[in-house]
């Protein structure tokens, strides 16, 4: 955590001293926030609860103004109280809060039992491991927050309380709850710093070139002044602590470009919004956005992440999905002018675009993301790949950019309306890696699994010698090596279709894995299990084995000395002959 | 882009009844007052850039306001209470997509949870009526089961320049178990019957359970 946020401190808001009082609203609350101080220290900015009618006195442009301030400004008041809600968009979700309030009543005698659960709660945090559980570390400060919010209906101090007030009342406990956790929780995920390094990666490659035209902004749109706004709201997102508040910064910052659309264009809609905001996105940069967007939906109450917060927020994150994916395909540029830039930025992996570019629609395919357990795996494994130095790069397609995403599924799956109904995981387009990666990879794995003996299991005959083997084997046999050949034929193919590469044999990675294998220890050597007769059934319909096509060599069997069923094929039924071991 | 919008009278006064007022009754607080109580509707748009997504919601959002008045409205997120057949009310809660195909791939980030999606196409291009086909796989294959989808034709004004024929979208859209309406945000006609069409459609559990 090198660039921890500097947060909360009370002078640090002097810039926006009578601007937008959300602002002030997240000004005055400061990182020494304590039931038991004083609480006197919090009002100093804080605002009502209401939320119209909020003046305003900045006005860099229209895009900051307050819809309140509008609203007297423009329309007749009963237009406007009857437009509501709908005409005054991002009031609502922006709208200042009293923390004040949750702090005064939680100094209330009548408080005594939720301050001790409160502090009772933030201390086993603090004293439980930083492993990086974030989910579980999630589970638990929701599970607290929905159950605190409970508690408060039916409590003394809120009787008779109207929902506003409750609502407040549970906006306030989160607020002081991830200020006081914001060190255990914040940025502390392995996959979250992985995520942040990835996208300050691609945006610093992007903003040493990129143009509004490449995003095919138009013209009426270009408006220096607005952007820069927009920018200086998102990057405000580090400054604050609580979740509420962050969203806060990214609503201000979608809000000053929703404005400068709606002013120039009656009904541009989100085929306008999201490029605008892709590109602000790039400029502003803000360092550790993805840890942002990642706290937000671990420790924003999910039954307050919804409407209009949602909505934008979904676009932040599609924002960084867009940019962390990006390939030449994604932008209206010429395609060696996008791979030129990205190498000279850096970029790992971007020689690699070469081949996705130059393929017709671009190499890719639809993937079910790994469970979210492989998060830290995915993204380590996309950017450890692209160091593989491949011999001709024109054939490797590209590396996918931290493609299938579990981090964003979760996202997903938080914003999901019936999580049990739920659809199924989201299928991304990810371009293929180059195939001597995806073995590399295959044979690191298939050694430890080797080690751990999960190939015995599997494949029962892998360490078995002729001498081992009974006539009665042989149907068996025949049919794993049907199973094989078929299974190796359809995925060979299918990397065919989608990659349009044969699926030849990288020379090297073969040779070292039989090595490897070599020098592992002999495990239980050759069980038969029960034949299945149902696959012999099938496989020997199958159309593909009729027409007895000609197999590539199998990456592992052509390696592997002679293995039992090529021997037996041949002519050897029953031979005693022994066979050189394989793990000799 | 922008909304074409008739200046000459264009104004549908007859979609008020449908939805007028519902917002007022009983929550002055606007936003606040609704979101305590009203059940939210996700509903998604897709379809092709330039199909006019945005200006079909813009008109039924403000079909009640005087269209003259220059009031600002964020068009990619709207929201807007519509009545159920069994007089309860719900509040839709409307989310754009961007169109262009390089965007295509983030959609399910939008559409996941979401209730109801209307699939808009422009009646004047193949193209569009093309992709509006691809969305329906899509939402078939990916979204939730229960998601009500409707089939919107929109730019139903222009029939001289028509390219999809009537009768080749609503086979399609009895095909494929969705309802099919054809609309203009430039005349308004048949802009709130999309949206009474899917309110009528959603499964009861929703005008009860308030859905995250």
């Amino acid at each position: 955590m090198a660039s921890r946020p500097r947060t909360g401190t009370e002078g640090s808001h002097g810039s926006h001293g009578g601007g937008d009082p959300a602002l002030e609203y997240v000004a005055s609350v400061g990182k020494g926030t304590d039931l038991d101080e004083n609480g006197s220290k919090f009002m100093a900015s804080s605002s009502s609860v209401g939320m119209e009618g909020e003046g305003t006195g900045k006005g860099v442009t229209e895009g900051v103004s307050q819809e309140g301030g509008e609203k007297g400004g423009r329309n007749g008041g009963g237009v406007a109280a009857e437009a509501g809600e709908v005409q005054q968009p991002f009031v609502a979700s922006t709208a200042p809060l009293t923390f004040t309030d949750f702090l005064e009543k939680m100094r209330a005698p009548a408080a005594m039992d939720l301050v001790r659960g409160i502090k009772g709660f933030i201390n086993d945090m603090l004293k439980s491991s930083t492993t990086g559980d974030a989910e579980g570390d999630s589970q638990k400060v929701q599970s607290f927050l929905s159950q605190s919010e409970v508690a408060f209906q039916s409590h003394p101090l809120w009787h008779d309380s109207s929902y506003e007030e409750l609502e407040a009342a549970g906006e306030g406990l989160e607020k002081y709850l991830l200020t006081k956790l914001y060190g255990r929780c914040f940025g502390v995920a392995a996959e979250d710093k992985e995520r942040d390094e990835l996208l300050n990666q691609r945006m610093k490659a992007l903003r040493s070139f990129i143009k509004p035209e490449h995003l095919d902004i138009p013209d009426k749109y270009w408006n220096e002044q607005s952007w820069t706004l927009a920018q200086k709201e998102l990057q405000k997102i580090n400054t604050y602590k609580a979740p509420r508040d962050k969203i806060v910064c990214i609503l201000n910052c979608c809000k000053v470009i929703s404005n400068l659309l709606s002013i120039s264009v009656e009904g541009a809609g989100a085929d306008d919004f999201l490029p605008i905001l892709i590109y602000v996105l790039i400029m502003a940069a803000p360092p550790q956005l993805e840890s942002n967007l990642a706290f937000i939906m671990r420790y924003r109450l999910a039954s307050r992440l919804n409407g209009e917060a949602a909505y934008f927020y979904t676009n932040m994150v599609s924002a960084t999905t867009f940019i962390e994916t990006i390939s030449p395909s994604s932008l209206s540029i010429d395609a060696s002018e996008f791979i030129a830039h990205m190498q000279a930025a850096g970029v790992p992996g971007s020689q690699d675009y070469q081949s996705q570019s130059a393929a017709p629609g671009g190499v890719t395919m639809t993937e079910v993301p790994p469970p979210a357990g492989a998060a830290a795996a995915t993204a380590t494994d996309s950017r450890n790949g692209v160091g593989v130095v491949t011999p001709n790069p024109k054939q490797a397609p590209a590396m996918p950019p931290a493609s299938p995403n579990p981090l964003q599924q979760e996202r997903e799956e938080r914003l999901l309306s019936n999580p049990a109904s739920g659809p199924p995981p989201v299928p991304e387009p990810v371009s293929l890696p180059p195939l001597s990666v995806v073995e590399e990879k295959g044979s690191t794995m298939l050694l430890e699994a080797e080690g751990l003996g999960e190939l015995h299991m599997r494949y029962k005959f892998l360490y078995s010698s002729l001498s081992d083997l009974k006539l009665k084997d042989l149907g068996v046999l025949l049919n794993d090596y049907k199973e094989l050949a078929l299974r190796f034929e359809s995925l060979s193919r299918g990397y065919k279709l989608v990659s349009g590469k044969d699926l030849a044999l990288e020379e090297q990675a073969a040779p070292r894995l039989v090595k490897a294998f070599h020098r592992t220890t002999p495990l239980v050597g050759g069980e038969v299990g029960q034949p299945s007769g149902e696959g012999l059934i099938r496989l020997a319909d199958n159309p593909v084995m009729a027409a007895g096509g000609a197999l590539p060599d199998p990456p592992l069997m052509s390696a592997l000395p002679t293995p039992p069923m090529q021997q037996q094929q041949q002519q050897q039924p029953v031979s005693n002959s022994p066979l050189p071991d394989l793990l000799s | 882009m922008g909304c074409a919008n008739s200046k000459s009278g264009g104004r549908d006064r007859q979609g008020e009844k449908a939805v007028r007022g519902l917002d007022g009754g009983g929550n002055g607080g606007g936003a606040r007052g609704a979101a305590g109580g009203m059940p939210r509707i996700k509903m998604v748009l897709l379809g092709d850039s330039g199909v006019g997504k945005s200006c079909l919601v813009l008109r039924f959002v403000r079909g009640q306001f005087d269209p003259s008045s220059k009031v600002t409205v964020g068009a990619a997120f709207m929201s807007h209470p519509v009545a159920l057949p069994d007089s309860s009310t719900v509040k839709f809660e409307i989310w754009d997509t961007a169109g262009q195909e390089r965007y295509a791939s983030l959609a399910p980030l939008y559409y996941r949870g979401a209730s109801a999606a209307a699939i808009v196409y422009d009646i004047t291009s193949k193209d569009s009526f093309a992709k509006a086909k691809h969305w329906v796989k899509e939402l078939q294959k990916n979204a939730s089961q229960e998601i009500v989808i409707i089939l919107v034709g929109n730019k139903s004004d222009m029939e001289a320049d028509r390219d999809v024929s009537a009768e080749e979208a609503k086979e399609y859209a009895d095909e494929n178990a969705m309802e099919y309406i054809e609309a203009s945000a430039k005349t308004a006609h048949n802009v709130n019957e999309i949206f009474e069409s899917i309110a009528a459609h959603l499964p009861k559990i929703l005008s009860q359970g308030e859905p995250k």
